[in-house]
């Protein structure tokens, strides 16, 4: 372990590095250009590369025809570079591509404001793409949390054969902290599963018990297939509803039987705690100290931080979150993740503090949103 | 379970014969395009300098990019349009990979234009053949970026308004190396273009002039498959050193065919040091 | 030991290494004392000229960094160009070390903290023969007065951050600025 003082942007570049980046495609966007100058800079050192594409959509597709040459991939954008990429997201997800795509939250909807942050992605990172899926996303809150979550988002695109979504947003990407980074085998990186029988016999999604098929990649003399369209285990084009719901319910079953493995949060003083503010990414930052001021009030206030946005582990968040009579869920929207709270806790006992703003959000601010449900 | 192999074609080694019969219509150029790539595909393979586990098959959507459902190499069906950037990344991340893209005009030019134009403009290392038949065909005969003035089309009811688009020399303006036209009644030459465009570097294009009697010959009054193809026959000029000139499709003056670029650029790959 | 938590803002014109102050103050108490900091930039999109701020916290623990949403009891105030000084200034407490280039502010300075006013644009161009060192040259007189890191580990920030062939440079201005009385 070593400490170091980086940007969040910065953060996941090294923790990408670290997870074996090799392969890295971007188009210019505020604020999530600086993760591309940088890695510009550190991947060719390690024998990767980092290009420039011409737009987002071809960042992505060529980040998804990397990962099938071999490499780890990644790319970075913000709104509205993230909604041209919604057709790759679905490829991806439909040809089980281990890729990472970071998504730097803006102000929006539209070009919005390019410098400032909002959490009005949530639903976007979560559904970006047309047709049936579902798919990891992780919402850091601190440079040292943008490097940790990079690492596991990597570790599980590859492990689940699926893309994963960081969910930054500006205040984190430009926000520069003390951080403990790790050395090569320091932390368990994880590399997809190869075949091991012979290529006359290897079905490129034919799945064993975890229902994560062994990946065969490009130039292995595998014969791989990758296909857009609805396909059988030896990747052939079938239009019958049996083959379509193995692979719809599959595609989905592989992630929420590794739930485990892909749903965290962090808990604080939930015990004995009345009321649990639920927060998530930069506007987590100042709800955990209006909880943690609440609490040193005498008031039986617990928090929870939410990392993972989606798939949400239900049980897990409905037992953390049961003992309290009122959750109050703090985002910078107008309500993503409240309703799925609301829903996992039951609308009797849920509250939404909306903080919407575009400069990271004050003490006052924040304690005035919650204070009108205490 | 090994059960010898019927070889009822000498491509046959090259093909999934059990995804066999193919979905293209009786007439198609394509399967000529194909067969007649093959053939330039196993000359290098047989004079060893092609490994045919190191060649990947990238195709988007459409007729032509169906292809890849029937070549035995690595092969990717990606977006429509996103055929070049997946080959890109494809590329890059392994460049002891020859990575061929195959499409329509609709495909390659329209939606996957703006790639088009970066990837010749990069000198990308990659082969790209586009099989243009001036119409979509796979959709139901709407207009394509080379669909002919004044064509009807199920979306131009009235007759195209739009000039069409002369991929070659879009192509040729930028940083190809390698930019030829054949057409499917001269499959010898889409063998040899395809044969030389693999002893290359940098960014290659090949156009095949196709026909598609049954959807585009239906628009054009030219339903019978061996009368289209007749009709094309007649305007296709080979020519030993064409000039980009010359290269606009037009019916009635005739289709030039042949090597309008040779040129041995820096690719992207020398130009960044890699491969 | 006493639980440290230190607010410091930084404040320049967009090309007078605001940021550069900002990092290099996180990159030694990050790696060489073993601090937590936490630290938000502020620029506008003029690439020059602009007003650039740094808001940092300096803590012994982590959590004392996490409920940072910028300087409100600033430990230590660092102007080098005048933008909004008056706002700024009422941040300012008995116990703020305030630090102000005067070769860009020649206006009065009421305030109720411990005041630092020198020319160190001019300084830097008299002793240096480079006006680019101000920030850091001002930086060397701030370790003197306040103590709040060591030389040497800034010399070995420094190190880090800049490009060799300016290390030289930085180290005189820093040592200059060590040497101004305190």
């Amino acid at each position: 372990m070593k400490r170091e003082f980086l940007s969040g942007n910065r953060a996941v570049a090294e923790a990408a590095l670290l997870s074996g980046l090799r392969f890295y495609a971007g188009y210019p966007i505020t604020p999530a250009s600086d993760l591309m100058e940088y890695l510009a800079e550190r991947l060719p050192k390690v024998g990767g590369i980092a290009v420039q594409f011409e737009d987002e959509i071809a960042s992505i597709n060529a980040a998804i025809g990397a990962s099938w040459a071999g490499a780890k991939a990644m790319t970075a954008t913000s709104g509205p570079g993230f909604s041209l990429m919604a057709e790759g997201i679905s490829l991806a997800v439909a040809t089980e591509t281990p890729l990472v795509v970071v998504d730097i939250m803006r102000a929006g909807p539209s070009t919005g404001i390019p410098t400032k942050t909002t959490q009005s992605d949530v639903y976007q990172a979560r559904w970006l793409a047309h047709g049936d899926y579902i798919l990891p996303v992780f919402a850091p809150w601190s440079a040292q949390d943008s490097y940790d979550l990079t690492i596991k988002a990597f570790n599980v695109s590859e492990k689940l054969r699926t893309p994963v979504i960081l969910l930054s947003d500006a205040v984190i990407a430009h926000m520069w902290e003390t951080l403990y980074t790790r050395e090569p085998g320091e932390v368990e990186i994880v590399s997809r599963k190869k075949p091991v029988e012979p290529p006359e016999e290897y079905k490129p999604y034919k799945a064993g018990e975890d229902l994560v098929p062994p990946m065969a990649v490009f130039g292995e003399g595998y014969k791989v297939i990758v296909e857009s369209l609805v396909h059988d285990e030896a990747g052939y084009y079938r239009q019958d509803t049996r083959t379509y719901r193995e692979m719809v319910t599959r595609l989905r079953e592989k992630i929420m039987r590794n739930i485990g493995v892909v749903y965290e949060h962090e808990e604080y003083w939930l015990e004995d705690a009345k009321i649990i503010i639920v927060s998530y990414g930069s506007t987590a930052r100042m709800a955990y100290p209006v909880a943690k001021s609440l609490l040193s009030r005498g008031l039986r206030v617990g928090f929870l931080r939410l990392k993972t946005l989606w798939p949400l582990d239900e049980g897990k968040l409905s037992s953390a979150l049961s003992k309290a009579d009122k959750i109050i869920v703090v985002e910078n929207n107008t309500g993503r993740i409240y309703y799925d709270i609301a829903r996992i806790a039951g609308r009797d006992r849920a509250r939404f503090s909306p903080i919407l703003t575009v400069d990271p959000p004050g003490f006052n601010e924040v304690l005035e949103a919650v204070s009108r449900w205490l | 379970m090994a059960v010898a192999k019927k070889v009822i074609h000498p491509l046959d080694k090259y093909l999934r014969s059990d995804r066999l019969p193919h979905i293209w219509c009786p007439g198609c150029g394509i399967g000529i395009a194909l067969a007649a790539m093959l053939r330039g595909i196993d000359r290098r393979i047989r004079e060893g300098k092609l490994d045919r586990n190191k060649l990947v098959f990238v195709t988007g959507i459409g007729c032509s990019a169906r292809v890849s459902f029937y070549v035995d190499f690595d092969s990717a069906h990606t977006l429509h349009g996103r055929a070049i950037p997946f080959a890109t990344g494809v590329k890059l991340a392994n460049p002891s990979l020859e990575v061929i893209v195959v499409g329509g005009d609709g495909d390659i030019a329209g939606i996957g234009g703006n790639h088009l134009l970066h990837a010749a403009r990069r000198n990308m290392d990659l082969f790209v053949v586009m099989i243009t038949n001036f119409v979509y065909a796979m959709t139901g005969g709407q207009l394509a970026p080379t669909t002919p003035l004044r064509v009807y089309t199920t979306t131009t009811p009235y007759g195209n308004p739009e000039p069409p688009l002369n991929v070659i020399k879009l192509v040729a303006s930028l940083n190809a190396n390698y930019v030829a036209r054949a057409s499917v009644t001269t499959p010898h030459y889409i063998e040899s273009f395809t044969y030389k465009a693999l002893g290359m570097k940098g960014f290659r294009f090949l156009e095949v002039v196709s026909t598609c009697p049954e959807v585009y010959g239906r628009h054009i009054g030219l339903r019978n498959p061996v009368a289209m193809l007749e009709e094309l026959k007649k305007r296709v000029i080979y020519k030993a050193h064409p000039v980009v000139d010359e290269s606009d499709i037009d019916w009635d003056k005739g289709i030039v065919i042949g090597e309008y670029v040779v040129r041995n650029n820096p690719s992207y790959l020398d130009l960044i040091k890699r491969g | 030991m006493t639980p440290v938590r230190r607010e410091i803002l930084i404040v320049g014109r967009g090309g007078q290494g605001v940021l550069l102050l900002g990092r290099l103050l996180g990159l030694v108490a990050s790696r060489y004392l073993n601090l937590y900091t936490s630290a938000s930039e502020h620029y506008t999109s003029e690439t020059r000229g602009g007003e650039s701020r740094v808001d940092m916290v300096i803590a012994d623990k982590p959590e004392e960094v996490y409920d940072f949403a910028g300087v409100s009891k600033p430990y230590l105030m660092i102007i080098l160009y005048p933008y909004n000084i008056g706002e700024y200034l009422k941040l300012a407490r008995e116990d703020t070390y305030l630090f102000i280039d005067k070769t860009f502010y020649q206006g009065e300075v009421s305030t109720p903290a411990r005041v630092y006013a020198l020319e160190y644009t001019r300084l830097a161009e008299k002793i240096l023969n480079d006006t680019r060192v101000a920030n850091i040259l001002l930086l060397g007189h701030v370790l003197k007065v306040t103590g709040i890191m060591p030389l040497e580990y800034v010399k070995a920030g420094i190190a880090e951050l800049l490009n060799p062939r300016y290390h030289e440079l930085n180290f005189r201005a820093l040592e200059a600025g060590f040497n101004l009385p305190g």
